[in-house]
């Protein structure tokens, strides 16, 4: 091999060379995860969002790039001269031959090599997908069970409870005592994670510590930690004090706080909202129960307002005249009838006695015809009077009836408005009115303001008081909603 | 509305809060009898007195859990050092 020239089919072409020192450096252990320290050089930002730039120590220069996935997630904006910390693989660019740095992660350096440590854990749990928005769960809007994951004596648990206390009564706080700082601190971190979800069955876990320095803090970029946050089966708040990075645990978690007592405010609600918000629902309630019985008040009135309901009986007043009428008349021609029968009979009488005194025998047959006529007449006329009373007395009857149904229906919804509207009477608004408070109404649709936000100035808005209304007009808002409270 | 039959003091703040808010949009939506929206009515306003009660309860039960087998005692808060940040 020494002679050159000697054995020209040994020689390799640029590529093939270039492939093997590539294969080299990407199989080499050391390569494939490294981080290096170095100053910041020939940075460029391509159109396609790649970054190209060198790393460079007083000897040496390395080429790297860091490609648009990875630049986006930096997380702070690198200057030329800048010392940093970079996290990569060394591989080779085959087109110009030259080795290079694909950086995957890079920090400002400054903080020493601790954060080389992080950066390089965060790049490889990221890689897992650990960070992973996707997988983040919703907290409960009412948990029942908190476990507070954090030393008893700390500030940060006497935060944690005086203010979800404050706010939210109804919760639970179970303290899990855990240590948080030093050596022992990871372990009983995990610990206590898997304790708040085994045995104390919360719904929640708010795990964390008050501020201080990156080393304090250090138990919250542990691995082991962050892992166990991850794997907690229920939603945990991240609660490390801190001013400037985030750290691990935060970026795991399903929500993180800056402080403890902001991860108070983030876990429950507020109860003076809830107490509006049951309040709202109350008058809503209250509305469409008075508009519905409004309703049913006036088509009850109305209904009464008919002359069958309002004089029931009137109704069989006119079968009344009626039948008093029908009886009249039939017993009036009856009777004429019966008169005319009988003078028609009285007149054969006396022609044919006139005519025939043979016939005079005949004219009992005549009167007995009369005397039977006369009391068919009176026999039909008792019977038209039986009728007629045996008619009315049924009218009668129905009348009663009647009257009786109508004043059990009319009790029955007079009943139902008379308890509805007393429950009403509880929420009256006047009611609130007389005691001194007022309320607030606008003009252009008569709606109550609430809310700052409901009116502008020069709004025209009227005062309902006691005994009456003030006129009145908006000079200006001021909005006070951001009390704690 | 499964929970219609339930003690409303047995309830849960969310479990009441949500059913108000169901018969609240159910007697909005005006389809209801006028027997059933008192007997509804009623019942709203139970859920209401009860959440609000439940909020007003005078303290928070606060519990430090002690071994592993989740025996807890009173949390006394106040004792804190400085210290432990």
């Amino acid at each position: 091999m020494s002679e050159p020239g000697a054995r020209p089919r040994m020689a390799l072409t640029v590529s093939e060379l270039t492939a093997y020192v590539k294969r080299l450096l990407d199989r080499d252990e050391v390569l494939s995860q490294v981080t290096v320290r170095g100053e910041l050089s020939n940075f460029t930002r391509h159109r396609s969002g790649h970054l190209y730039f060198s790393l460079k120590d007083d000897a040496s220069q390395l080429s790297c790039v860091c490609f648009r996935g990875d630049a986006a997630r930096l997380g702070f904006e690198p200057e030329h001269g800048q010392q940093v910390i970079a996290h990569g693989n060394v591989s080779v660019y085959e087109a110009r031959g030259q080795y290079q740095l694909i950086v995957r992660a890079m920090m400002p350096d400054g903080e020493g090599a601790l954060a080389a440590q992080i950066a390089r854990l965060r790049a490889k749990l990221e890689a897992e997908g650990l960070f992973e928005a996707a997988r983040k769960r919703a907290l409960p809007r009412f948990p029942r069970r908190i476990a507070l994951v954090t030393s008893p004596t700390g500030a940060a648990v006497r935060d944690l409870v005086s203010v979800i206390a404050r706010r939210f009564p109804p919760a639970e706080l179970v303290v899990v005592p855990t240590v948080v700082q030093g050596e022992e601190a990871p372990a009983s971190i995990v610990r206590s994670l898997h304790l708040a979800a085994s045995v104390v069955g919360a719904d929640l876990i708010i795990a964390g510590r008050g501020g201080g320095s990156l080393e304090d803090l250090w138990a919250f970029y542990d691995e082991r930690v962050v892992r166990a946050v991850f794997a907690a089966p229920v939603p945990v708040i991240s609660a490390v004090g801190h001013e400037t990075d985030l750290c691990l645990c935060d970026e795991v978690a399903d929500l993180r706080a800056p402080t403890p007592s902001a991860a108070g405010e983030l876990a429950v609600p507020d109860v003076a909202e809830l107490r509006a918000r049951l309040d709202r629902l109350g008058e809503r309630a209250a509305g469409a129960l008075a508009q519905r019985l409004g309703l049913g008040r006036s088509r009850l009135e109305a209904m009464c307002a008919r002359p069958l309901l309002c004089r029931p009986t009137t109704m069989l007043e006119s079968p009344w005249q009626r039948l008093d009428e029908a009886g009249v008349r039939a017993v009036r021609a009856m009777d004429l009838a019966a008169e005319r029968l009988a003078s028609r009979l009285s007149a054969a009488a006396l022609t044919l006695r006139a005519f025939d005194p043979r016939l005079t025998r005949r004219l009992s047959f005549v009167d007995r015809q009369r005397a039977r006529v006369e009391g068919a007449a009176s026999r039909s006329r008792i019977a038209i009077v039986r009728r007629l009373e045996r008619g009315g007395a049924r009218l009668d009857a129905v009348g009663w009836r009647v009257t009786a149904a109508v004043d059990r229906q009319l009790g029955r919804h007079r009943g139902k408005i008379d308890s509805a509207a007393a429950s009403l009477r509880a929420l009256d608004p006047a009611r609130v009115v007389e005691r001194g408070w007022a309320l607030v109404f606008r003009d252009r649709d008569q709606r109550l303001v609430r809310s700052v936000d409901e009116v502008a100035p020069d709004d025209g808005i009227h005062v309902s008081v006691a005994d009456g209304e003030i006129a009145a007009r908006v000079t200006g808002t001021r909005s006070e909603t951001q009390d704690d409270d | 509305m499964t929970e219609e039959n339930a003690k409303v003091e047995e309830l849960g703040f969310e479990a009441a809060l949500e059913e108000l808010e169901g018969i609240v949009a159910e007697l909005e939506g005006g389809q209801v009898e006028l027997d059933r929206m008192l007997e509804r009515f009623e019942r709203a306003m139970a859920l209401r007195r009860h959440c609000a009660a439940l909020l007003s309860a005078a303290e928070t039960k606060i519990q430090q859990l002690v071994d592993e087998e989740g025996t807890t005692e009173p949390f006394a808060a106040g004792d804190t050092d400085a210290d432990q940040a």
